[in-house]
């Protein structure tokens, strides 16, 4: 008799024991239960819970396994925030799916500072979801309940962390269209001598691409950013280092890479790609966090290194470079955030401000702008927050020591004033390194990608008001780009993406391919009118602090039907308008391509005769001391369909189809000049 | 290795002593070889200061009134071994200021630091990459940087453009755990310098505290106190007796707050200090001030939160939960602590801040 008790109470212990041991043999769980959790010690051949579903700081080594048939569609909470487990260290996860291919409905550790877990999802009723908590922390049993809890806030805006696969790691900083289809794509510096690319494809299907590259020495630990600065179509890389820079340059189809490892070695924060002296080539830029910034001029052969002009203060503290025309006068000018040792201060912290010449030297004009502010900023968001087409900026900090975070109004004056007060901003204590301005709920007010794990979501007049529910989201490695082309914002996490499940919102998406500008149209300012007023953005590479996100130019104009006018003001100075144009589509502009053939001035040459039949000849004109090199010939659409380097004779478009063309002529300066052209 | 090291010294000595004795028969004043003008310097090789005695300048013998010295715990640079020699010229000295802060330096003052390693592969020899110098001139510190050639026999003043870039040197050595690394072993640039050594904007030493040096050292065959020696040389006026100092971290005989906190102070606290880079974080890893949870970062959370698993810059009990121990045990770039001076992981300093944190048991909450 007692020996047989004891047997039954051995087999009753062993199948308790090892029950909730694996996905397969998970116990399940009532709702309104409470369940005891037995201790991890002594436990054999559990299985660890995988995926983490965000959870970071690495596996367990041991699992339990429950789980829960949802009865009802409600919103359920599991949760270890019990008084009797004493505050015992649990993590939880929570999927739903078949053992064997198991999908994340979410995580949690460390619930509010606690040691405990706490998590609410929605249950649908008929699903069955597993719940797995593993040893990371503590092998303690422990108590847990599944409980019916009032719904959490409504999401403003949700989004659905998703499992891209192809996305390689290492460094998951970049987002950016890397084979010139205008869908971005997902770059992961892998090592040294390997870069990865999760191509998107249409219907949302991703490639990956392996490519080897010549050891490029460092990667981009501390940034990177894109720009096709050879304007072959086909984006390059800079990666930005603890050790200098390197470029990878995309080859003439995009299918390689060449290594040009330069070798400065110094502490490198943001780097761009912009045209800094306005020659129609992209430069590159380089933040020094402990001496005067670098840059390095495309001189159309090289990228030459210089340093100082561009933020001098000795010892650096130079964070994010934020490229922007904040005067409106045409040209880019540049928004340091900048961090240093603060307190009463030597000024390695002042934000400065650079306001650019003309002639490509640029001039700190923080002081009577009113920027020359202490924050200790990481980065800034540039945007026209409140919609009245001048740049705003807004310094994110990764330190209250000198202030918070502070939204500056651009006055339309040269200067701007601090609206903090009642932003939202003043309320908001977290702090962080990346703080990005797009608008991801498209109703027509930039938001703010922000500290704390959250978007701050503007209103058009300087309120931010963060998301109910904070975001499953890397603090520091966060692109932005639109990865399944519909036109809504998504924001890659390591391996996963955070994708945008919208709304009714109408958008808007501009792809500019440059002639004489660069070809990305970096620095190009993009204006959209309708019902709305008007929206700015500027082209820029490089936003935030470490992250490259895409450069397509994203627009929301939430249930407005029809966008009036779109007009585009080239680095070149060419300005292109569109008129009438439908919401909810990419639009692709060439520089030029509304221009009557009349409206070119390009300075150096002009054609003849035009419209043309057979060829085109070209007239230098008088007393200028230029000689001009090879020619290109574009569409309207962007594709070069006739090249020559001959230009002692007219230029043979007998072959060209009927239509209107943009020709594009280099110098030996390799300065572009452009000419439209009608061919009959 | 030291052992000969002091056989040769002592040889040296005596060999010096018997010809001074046997020359003449008036009273010997020995005369220090070393020439540090100031109006010159930097001297395009570091043999023309004459700080090491004549000989194989690799065994870095110092040549008179060239006094060795060693701080309690010492900065972790990957694995790089280091000598350090203090300079004075005649009739001049430093002043006491405070058991906490870096003695008050007369003009002239000459402080050398080699970097070396003695596990370099293959054939497990010891190479010299660089000898770092700061001078004390009118103005201010200088820092001048020489970088040692593959024969040993010298080393080159780094300057221009090579000065204000930094560079490095692909070295292949043993850690201490028997593990080969290769590394791109890092010379610091004019700025990479600055950027640990400044205090307001203000060039400075760094290790030359009282609180680092009030501890034996051997000098020649006598055990003797740095402080003591400094002053017996005439290189410090006067010392107090109760400094509150650092202890060496790899004692174990020491309580294991004042090894963690000696080794905060060496690699940490130039910048997370007062005036500093870093005094923009309210951490303060001085060794003065590490007494206060608080201020080394005991349930303190961080200003830039890792994940909601690693918000405190130190949980109590929990390492896996630390921020600090995430930095240390991370080579990334953009998140490693150290952020300049290493490229691989300090292991025993893991070990160490591990041991320290396990032995926490405040409630954060």
């Amino acid at each position: 008799m007692k020996k047989t008790l004891l047997l039954i109470v051995l087999i009753f212990s062993a199948t308790i024991a090892e029950a909730q041991t694996n996905c397969g043999t998970a116990v399940e769980v009532l709702l309104g239960s409470t369940t005891t959790a037995p201790t991890f010690t002594g436990e054999t051949g559990s299985t660890v819970p995988s995926p983490l579903c965000g959870l970071a700081s690495g596996s367990g080594s041991k699992g339990k396994w429950y789980k829960y048939v949802a009865t009802a569609t409600q919103s359920v909470t599991v949760s270890t925030l019990l008084p009797q487990n004493n505050n015992v260290d649990t993590r939880v996860i929570v999927y739903s799916g078949a053992c064997g291919s198991l999908t994340c409905v979410g995580s949690n550790d460390d619930y509010n500072g606690t040691n405990s877990s706490y998590l609410s999802f929605n249950a649908v009723a008929g699903t069955t979801y597993t719940i797995a908590f593993d040893n990371r922390f503590s092998n303690s049993g422990f108590d847990f309940t599944v409980m019916v809890t009032p719904p959490p806030a409504p999401d403003r805006l949700s989004f659905t962390l998703t499992s891209v696969p192809g996305i390689t790691g290492g460094y998951d900083n970049c987002i950016v269209d890397m084979n010139g289809d205008f869908l971005d794509d997902i770059v992961s510096a892998v090592s040294n001598t390997q870069l990865v690319i999760t191509y998107q494809g249409d219907n949302h299907v991703f490639s990956t691409t392996a490519y080897t590259v010549a050891n490029t020495s460092v990667l981009p630990s501390w940034s990177i950013a894109a720009g096709d600065y050879d304007n072959n179509g086909y984006n390059d890389l800079i990666y930005g280092s603890g050790s200098g820079i390197c470029f990878l340059k995309a080859n003439a189809d995009g299918t390689g890479y060449t290594t040009d490892r330069k070798t400065q070695s110094y502490l490198v924060q943001r780097t761009n790609f912009v045209d800094i002296n306005n020659d129609g080539k992209l430069d590159a830029f380089a933040c020094d966090d402990n001496a005067p910034n670098r840059y390095y001029m495309n001189d159309g052969v090289a990228m030459n290194h210089v340093q100082g002009g561009i933020g001098d203060f000795p010892s650096g503290g130079n964070y994010a470079s934020c490229w922007t025309d904040y005067d409106n006068d045409g040209d880019i000018d540049m928004v340091l955030a900048k961090c240093g040792q603060g307190g009463s201060g030597v000024g390695g912290n002042i934000d400065q401000l650079f306001k650019n010449n003309g002639d490509g030297t640029y001039t700190d004009v923080a002081a009577s702008a009113n920027m020359a502010a202490p924050e200790q900023s990481w980065s800034c968001a540039v945007g026209d927050f409140n919609n009245d087409g001048w740049m705003d900026v807004i310094e994110g900090v990764n330190s209250a020591s000198d202030g918070r975070t502070n939204v500056k109004r651009n006055n339309g004056d040269g200067t701007f004033t601090s609206v903090s007060v009642g932003s939202g901003y003043d309320t908001d204590l977290t702090m962080g390194r990346e703080f990005v301005a797009q608008d991801f709920d498209n109703d027509g007010f930039l938001d703010v990608l922000s500290s704390g794990n959250n978007i701050m979501f503007g209103d058009g007049a300087f309120h931010f008001t963060p998301n109910p529910n904070t975001y499953n989201m890397s603090t520091v490695d966060r692109p932005v780009g639109d990865l399944n082309n519909d036109g809504f914002l998504d924001i890659q996490n390591g391996t996963n993406v955070l994708f945008n499940n919208g709304n009714t919102n109408k958008w808007l998406a501009v792809n500019l391919r440059g002639i004489e500008s660069n070809r990305n149209g970096i620095g190009a300012r993009i204006e959209i009118y309708g019902s709305w007023g008007k929206q700015i953005r500027d082209v820029q590479s490089g936003t935030g602090f470490q992250n490259m996100s895409t450069i397509t130019a994203h627009f929301g104009i939430g249930q407005a039907t029809t966008i009036t006018q779109v007009i585009i003001r080239w680095p070149s100075g060419v300005v292109d308008t569109l008129n009438n144009v439908n919401p909810n589509q990419k639009l692709l502009v060439v520089e030029g391509s509304t221009l009557g053939i009349d409206s070119f001035n390009n300075g150096v040459f002009s054609v003849y005769p035009n419209p043309a039949k057979d060829v085109v000849n070209i007239q230098l004109k008088d007393n200028l001391n230029v000689t001009l090199k090879s020619a290109m010939v574009y569409d309207l659409n962007g594709r070069v369909v006739l090249t020559t380097s001959n230009l002692t004779q007219p230029i043979n478009v007998d072959k060209l189809a009927t239509g209107t063309y943009i020709l594009s002529i280099s110098d030996s300066q390799n300065r572009n000049y452009t000419q439209k052209f009608i061919k009959e | 290795m030291k052992k000969s090291y002091l056989a040769f010294a002592l040889c040296m000595l005596l060999t010096a002593l018997y010809i001074s004795c046997s020359d003449t028969d008036d009273e010997y004043v020995p005369v220090s070889p070393v020439n540090v003008d100031l109006t010159l310097v930097p001297y395009q090789k570091l043999s023309e200061y004459k700080f090491f005695e004549g000989g194989a300048m690799k065994d870095m013998v110092p040549s008179l009134n060239v006094i060795p010295y060693e701080p309690a715990s010492s900065l972790f640079t990957d694995y790089a071994s280091k000598k350090r020699f203090i300079w004075m010229p005649p009739g001049v000295s430093a002043s006491f200021v405070a058991g906490n802060k870096i003695l008050d330096f007369p003009v002239g003052t000459v402080l050398i630091k080699s970097f070396y390693y003695t596990t370099i592969q293959p054939g497990n020899v010891t190479k010299i990459i660089e000898t770092r110098l700061m001078v004390r001139k009118e103005d201010k510190w200088h820092f001048y940087e020489y970088l040692w050639n593959d024969e040993q026999t010298d080393a080159d003043l780094v300057s221009g453009t090579d000065f204000t870039t930094g560079g490095f040197k692909t070295i292949t050595f043993t850690k201490p755990s028997g593990e080969e690394i290769t590394t791109d072993y890092r010379i610091p640039s004019d700025a990479e310098c600055f950027a640990c050594h400044k205090i307001n904007e203000i060039g400075t030493p760094i290790g030359v505290k009282p609180q680092n040096l009030n501890h034996s050292h051997m000098y020649g065959n006598t055990n003797k106190n740095i402080l003591a020696k400094l002053v017996e040389q005439g290189y410090l006026d006067t010392y107090p007796a109760n400094i509150l100092s650092t202890v060496d971290y790899h004692d174990t005989t020491q309580p294991i707050n004042l090894r963690l906190r000696s080794y905060l102070d060496a690699n940490c606290s130039h910048c997370h200090q007062d005036e500093a880079r870093c005094y923009y974080r309210p951490i303060r890893f001085p060794f003065s001030q590490t007494d206060v949870d608080s201020n080394i970062g005991i349930c303190l959370l961080a200003d830039e939160p890792i994940s909601p698993t690693l918000t405190k810059v130190i949980a109590p009990g929990n390492y896996n939960k630390s921020i600090m121990h995430f930095r240390l045990s991370s080579n990334d770039e953009s998140e490693r602590m150290p952020l300049l001076g290493r490229t691989i992981v300090h292991d025993e300093g893991v070990q160490l801040l591990e041991e320290y944190i396990s032995s926490l048991t405040q409630s954060c909450n």
